[in-house]
């Protein structure tokens, strides 16, 4: 899913769509992946990996919405043939996927500012005629989006999973006040990422308002 | 001269054809800040420096195209498909091809990449998105099928196939750009967005009451979507999703009864 996005094939399969479906589908609830995928699709269907521009990592998040979605607890409701999660988990799985999205765009830099590196070694690789060892050298890093996809995706889960925990043991653990402060945190947080500078502290401290009243209603 | 004869009867085998449409889905593999899709192509390519038997001319070859390049990474396989041809042309004794190669990059990068990212990034991809989303609610896994094969239709038909087709056409690929084909196709697909957004929203709030409903909401997205798409709006398939975002919250919280 990590490498689809941009460095193997690009056929899709990191779309939220299909990606939180399988992860769901891996920890035993489909219908709840798919349920988180149909909304991030909505939120991240024109996200693209423009130029040299930076972009949420949106595999790795689908894979940790529909995961965490499928791990909750049973569905509050349908739609249509969607099971979809109480307010407070589907809210924490939502803000747990554009955390990692969102911490994914940074990381998605450096790795291209690393691999300048690379065009010295392949430079060497030209030189010497050997075609073989270029091509090995380009799919290293189909090897290195795996890896830090692996990295990104089991940090978001961890995290994600000790959110759950807590959620359960909640009072109102259904109440959309509860949801809500999930969610501005998981959104405040990740638009803080995205931001740079004064902004980001703004967008953190809205975010942290919203929580705080969010939890003192509830 | 053989350079005359390949020039209009292109002669490289299949198999390498097929490994340089091959290496297109690894064009990213490496992208980097210095010389972007540049050691991908090069990877790409790979298959075609045994045009070139001397070392010499080897090295030549992998360091024209290590240089700094990048496009849509669908539009790739035609641009490659010609380098190829004129690459085999070159190679064959016809000195001016050998020169035209990086300047046929140079001049089709940046067009294709505009072309390529109207055509798919904001138009096939949303708009399969959105399709598959609907179908999703109302048939499971089958929407997220939908939305890989209406995707890649059109992704792996110019990426791999492009090959073929810009190795067939040479130079005269740019003349793509230009075509009523590609302008409707992107036209179309424009439209499709928005009515498509609006049928997902459909789906999620659910349609009215009577057999009719349906019909008339198919109607009602496909006119938005004519309207929106006709009138080149370029912010209307925002408009669209933004109206879903809203309609698929008040059907997740209120209709389907989430407290």
């Amino acid at each position: 899913m990590a490498a689809d996005t941009t460095a193997l094939a690009q056929v899709m399969v990191s779309q939220p769509l299909v990606a939180a479906w399988l992860a769901g589908m891996v920890v035993g609830d489909p219908a709840a992946g798919l349920a988180v995928g149909v909304v991030l699709q909505a939120v991240w269907g024109r996200a693209a990996a423009l130029g040299g521009a930076s972009f949420p990592w949106v595999g790795p998040a689908a894979v940790v919405g529909g995961a965490l979605a499928g791990l909750g607890p049973g569905p509050a409701t349908r739609l249509g043939v969607l099971a979809v999660p109480a307010a407070a988990p589907l809210a924490l799985s939502l803000a747990a996927a554009f955390l990692v999205a969102e911490v994914g765009r940074p990381l998605v830099m450096a790795k291209r500012r690393r691999r300048t590196g690379l065009v010295r070694r392949a430079e060497a690789c030209a030189d010497a005629g050997r075609g073989g060892a270029l091509v090995a050298l380009n799919l290293g890093g189909v090897a290195e989006s795996v890896l830090a996809g692996a990295v990104i995706t089991g940090a978001g889960l961890a995290l994600g999973w000790i959110g759950l925990r807590i959620v359960e043991f909640l009072p109102a653990a259904d109440g959309r006040w509860v949801a809500l402060p999930v969610l501005a945190a998981g959104v405040g947080s990740s638009a803080a990422q995205a931001a740079r500078g004064r902004k980001a502290w703004i967008w953190l401290g809205a975010a942290a308002g919203l929580a705080a009243v969010g939890w003192w209603l509830a | 001269m053989v350079a005359g004869v390949s020039a209009t009867r292109p002669v490289a085998p299949r198999s390498i054809l097929a490994r340089v449409a091959a290496g297109t889905l690894v064009l990213q593999a490496a992208f980097n800040g210095e010389r972007r899709q540049g050691l991908g192509v090069a990877a790409a390519l790979a298959p075609a420096a045994r045009f070139w038997p001397a070392a010499g001319d080897r090295r030549a070859f992998f360091r024209r195209h290590l240089e700094n390049f990048n496009t849509n990474p669908a539009m790739a396989g035609p641009i490659l498909g010609a380098v190829v041809r004129l690459e085999e042309r070159a190679a064959a004794g016809d000195g001016p091809a050998l020169a035209r190669v990086p300047r046929l990059k140079k001049a089709l990068e940046g067009p294709f990449a505009a072309a390529g990212d109207a055509l798919l990034w904001s138009g096939v991809r949303p708009a399969a998105g959105h399709l598959g989303s609907a179908v999703a609610i109302l048939a499971g896994a089958w929407g997220a099928a939908l939305f890989l094969v209406l995707y890649n239709a059109v992704h792996l038909g110019l990426r791999m196939g492009g090959v073929f087709w810009g190795y067939r056409r040479g130079e005269e690929i740019h003349r793509l750009l230009a075509s009523p084909g590609l302008r409707a196709a992107t036209t179309a697909v424009a439209g499709v967005v928005p009515a498509a957004a609006a049928l997902l929203a459909a789906v999620a709030l659910g349609p009215p009451a009577g057999k009719a409903g349906p019909a008339l909401l198919g109607a009602a997205a496909l006119a938005l979507g004519g309207i929106l798409g006709r009138r080149g709006f370029t912010r209307g398939t925002l408009l669209a999703v933004g109206a879903m975002m809203i309609g698929l919250t008040a059907a997740f919280m209120f209709r389907n009864g989430i407290q």
